[in-house]
């Protein structure tokens, strides 16, 4: 086994090694420096893959290169860093032989410029090698390469001797490069023989750069301070050049908008990068690329040489029985909370976690921690906040827990929830929420509400020109004016790993607010699917259906946000169903169009939002014109008033729908951020309360806002038994937790968030009267034109 | 599919004593229920401390407020505690002004609730060695 770079020089390829031109250029500097009373000692740092021995072999040529600089004398560390049956079984003594070996084989190479891998120096014994090192002026430090079984100090002060002869001799001062330690196990023997190799070469002034992932070595005081210098993943600029290198087919082109994708969520780590290309290549029949990057990555997270290594680490220190205990925790820990890069842990959770003693957790940390799998701060943890590694993590973990990989539909979605997406290829919960809550009686062509259509009509037009072609569509659907939209919890399935997002949004056609004119939409978001089939259709449709059972009756319309595409049969049941859906192409026209609305000939723009404007009309699918409510009212005072109502049924959650209303009429009226949330709870716990009084759930809650110039007063009436509420007394929360009725919460909440709460009675009822003044800046606010901006 | 409402509509995340429960959408009685029904086998295999995380709640009304309460009185019968983290502005103004503040606790992070209970698990660990 060879310790010199011969092969390892002979496989670099320069061209490979982009962006570390300025690391090259300072570690250049530093090792060339003519100062012979400070050379230095230089642990080369970074992750694993991030170019640590790239960096050094290219110094390493870039010196052998540039004559009267210096001679590099290179050592491969990395065999001994081998676990298992294969590994090395060298004892110290035996280490020490072979380095020196290598160290008179490169020296007699340099200086007599030989080739190392030719004959007569490669394959050339201890004493055929003490002959050439007699040549070339090694002198008495020759003896002991053939001398049995030195000992160790002996070893070290040939090894020192022989950097002496050079470091005096005439010609250039030697530097020593030692690649390959991250992979060394903490207890290796390996440890002794470099610390007493690096005390050799402080003695003589020789420079000495060092690859360990860790940057710090172990402790060793005689030797004194070693210098740090880190490495970190490549910039976006050199990733692109990177990334160009890389050789896909032929218009390929989505490969290299993956791999741009990839590149920065592996944090420009260029050995992991390569890896993933070359995995990609490994997938040419797969042709959807979602899919093709996903197996990809899966690849690159399990099989790959990285995904190796830390296999490998991760083995050498965790004993068997352990393993998938500690992959679960590791996991669990790996999430961290939201805002922060990552999540902290003591010693006593990961004990707890893991199910261990307290010396065993201590003894796992430190391993764990020397690995590279997590990294300690005081008395803190915390996993490596690197995605490739928590990737490998997860997905190690969820393999120990059985299934992962044996189906294909459960490795999807786990890499689905991996593989961050192009925010351009997929909605976020917020921009659904923020899409329903922009519909706003616009008229919207409707084949971009039926997948079917859309791509039966414009299938055959280049995508770049069907967004044009489909604002001239002649069938159109008006949409409702969304007063609320509410994210429901997600039910269990049996068909899927996770459950579909459900939105549904309260709205009201026309702009009438009756409950006639009620119209629920409700949303179900498999933008995360490539292909929709019969299977999410089905699971859509029954949880659509226990959404209407909860809210009552009343007019619903379903809609399905898919991928990509929909299954031909899923068409059919879509069809039956009535349900609309949009893909992927359809959701980004329509976003478009609602928020940029242009016209095309002939057609009426998009129309913006009415709001609470008075007096619009509307026209109504038989053509009738039919005057809206709100109706203007001037109070005593003289004020103008505007004055909207709202009728929602006496069932369970119509007051989410009084809540939203009022929120979006205080929003109007100009109250603050912390008025509005005020206001909207205290409508909620009215309508709440007129709904637990009302006889049946076919009555009605009527709501009536009137907005003037410095208050907001809400009247919710509601038919039923007549009742004092306000005769309650305030809840005590400790006398609560020993009452068997826990309730009456809700009238001190009016009371805190409202200026004034009054009840009386009303036409066979009761009717609750809440107002809120306006603070002095909210008035202000109000008060300015329109057009006026703030100084 | 079925209607029926259980314990798998609620994330959960357990560790040894403790438990962080995700509830998501309208903080209701109906929600406040699952809540409720979750806890309860909770305490029953020995958690003690509960967490709930009021992130994806995006509102609460006061009839969930008495389910909580309720849930605060089995977990207090438990020598356990509750927390509540991550409240948004409006809803850590009700708990404000409810007092509610006297018998749960309310952090910003499921972080510092996690301190909270360490340090109270550590303290109760050495109350009972006396």
């Amino acid at each position: 086994m060879y310790l010199d770079f011969t092969e390892a020089i002979q496989a670099l390829p320069k061209q490979r090694l982009l962006g570390r031109e300025t690391a090259l250029d300072s570690l250049y500097r530093r090792v060339t420096d003519g100062n012979s009373f400070s050379a230095p000692l230089i642990a080369v740092a970074g992750v694993a893959g991030i170019g640590k021995s790239e960096v050094l072999r290219s110094l390493a040529v870039r010196l052998l290169e540039d004559d009267g600089a210096a001679v590099p004398l290179y050592f491969d560390f990395s065999p001994y860093g081998i676990t298992g049956p294969e590994a090395p079984q060298l004892s110290a003594e035996d280490l020490w032989a072979e380095l020196h070996q290598s160290l008179v084989r490169q020296i007699v190479a340099h200086s007599q410029e030989l080739p190392l891998l030719a004959p007569p120096l490669c394959g050339a014994g201890a004493h055929e090698l003490a002959e050439f090192a007699y040549t070339a002026g090694l002198g008495d430090w020759i003896s002991r390469l053939t001398s049995p079984s030195p000992s160790l100090r002996d070893a070290e002060q040939t090894w020192r001797g022989i950097l002496h002869n050079r470091a005096t001799s005439k010609g250039l001062r030697p530097v020593i490069f030692f690649d390959g330690l991250s992979l060394v196990g903490r207890g290796s023997e390996v440890w002794s023989v470099v610390r007493g190799a690096v005390r050799g070469a402080r003695a003589e002034s020789i420079a000495m750069l060092m690859e360990n992932r860790r940057g710090v070595m172990p402790l060793w005081p005689e030797i004194g301070s070693i210098e740090r210098f880190e490495l970190q993943g490549l910039h976006a600029g050199t990733l692109s050049t990177l990334i160009e290198m890389f050789e896909f087919p032929d218009g390929d082109t989505t490969a290299a908008s993956m791999a741009e994708h990839v590149a920065q969520r592996l944090e420009g780590n260029p050995l992991l990068i390569l890896h993933w290309a070359e995995a990609w290549r490994e997938f040419p029949d797969i042709k959807n690329n979602i899919r093709r990057a996903e197996s990809t990555y899966l690849r690159l997270i399990s099989v790959s040489l990285p995904a190796r290594r830390w296999r490998a680490c991760f083995e050498r220190v965790i004993p068997p029985a352990a393993r998938t205990t500690l992959l679960r925790t590791l996991a669990a820990f790996s999430e961290p909370p939201r805002g922060q890069a990552f999540r902290t842990f003591s010693t006593e959770e990961f004990r707890l976690r893991a199910s261990l003693s307290r010396e065993a957790a201590e003894t796992m940390l430190s391993e764990l921690e020397y690995e590279g799998f997590i990294r300690r701060s005081g008395e803190s943890y915390a996993v490596l906040p690197h995605a490739a590694l928590r990737d490998w993590i997860a997905f190690h973990a969820a393999c120990a827990d059985g299934g992962a990989v044996e189906s294909g539909r459960p490795v999807a979605e786990f890499m689905r929830r991996l593989l961050a997406r192009n925010p351009a290829d997929e909605l976020s919960a917020p921009m659904i929420a923020s899409l329903l809550d922009g519909f706003a009686l616009q008229i919207v062509p409707l084949p971009l509400f039926q997948y079917e259509q859309y791509y039966e009509a414009l299938g055959e037009i280049p995508a770049d020109k069907r967004r044009h072609e489909v604002l001239q569509a002649t069938s159109t659907l008006r949409l409702p004016e969304v007063i609320g939209v509410v994210h429901d919890m997600p039910m269990p399935s049996a068909g899927s790993a996770t459950p579909p997002s459900l939105y549904y949004a309260h709205g009201f056609r026309d702009g009438v607010y009756r409950r006639s004119n009620e119209e629920t939409w409700i949303v179900g978001d498999y933008t995360r699917l490539p292909t929709l089939t019969t299977l999410e259709i089905e699971q859509f449709i029954g949880a659509a259906a226990d959404l209407e059972r909860r809210l009552g009756s009343g007019h619903y319309t379903r809609w399905i946000l898919a991928g990509d595409s929909v299954s031909p049969v899923a068409l059919e049941l879509l069809g039956r169903h009535h349900i609309f859906c949009s893909a992927s192409e359809q959701l980004k026209t329509f976003i478009s169009l609602v928020e940029s609305p242009e016209s095309a000939s002939g057609r009426q723009p998009l129309q913006t939002r009415a709001g609470l404007a008075p007096h619009v009309q509307t026209p109504t699918a038989t053509g009738r014109r039919v005057p809206v409510i709100p109706i203007a009212k001037v109070n005593d005072e003289g004020l103008s008033a505007s004055t909207t109502r709202l009728s929602v049924v006496a069932d369970q959650e119509s007051e989410i729908v009084a809540a939203a209303m009022a929120e979006k009429v205080a929003q109007k009226g100009g109250f603050d951020a912390e008025a509005i949330g005020q206001i909207k709870m205290a409508v909620l716990e009215g309508c709440l309360n007129a709904i637990e009084h009302s006889p049946n759930t076919e009555k009605e809650v009527r709501l009536t806002f009137y907005q003037r110039a410095d208050e907001l007063e809400i009247a919710i009436e509601n038919e039923g038994e007549i009742f004092d509420p306000l005769a309650v007394a305030d809840p005590d929360p400790a006398a609560k937790l020993v009452d068997k009725n826990k309730r009456g919460w809700g009238i001190k909440l009016m009371r805190e968030f409202m200026d004034d709460v009054r009840y009386e009675p009303a036409r066979g009822g009761m009717c609750l009267r809440l107002t809120k003044k306006k603070k002095a800046k909210d008035k202000e606010a109000v008060s300015r034109p329109s057009g006026a901006r703030k100084a | 599919m079925t209607a029926q409402p259980d314990d798998l509509s609620i994330p959960i995340e357990t560790r040894d004593d403790f438990a962080i429960i995700r509830p998501a959408g309208y903080l209701n009685a109906l929600a406040g229920d699952r809540i409720d029904k979750v806890c309860r086998g909770l305490l029953d295999n020995g958690t003690r401390y509960v967490i709930i995380n009021f992130r994806e709640v995006s509102m609460v009304n006061t009839i969930g407020i008495s389910v909580l309460v309720g849930i605060i009185e089995k977990v207090l019968e438990h020598n356990g505690l509750v927390y509540f983290t991550e409240l948004g502005a409006t809803d850590r103004q009700i708990f404000e002004v409810l007092n509610l503040t006297t018998v749960a606790l309310i952090f910003d992070s499921d972080d510092e609730a996690c301190d909270h209970l360490e340090r109270d698990r550590e303290a109760v660990r050495r109350a009972e060695q006396g």
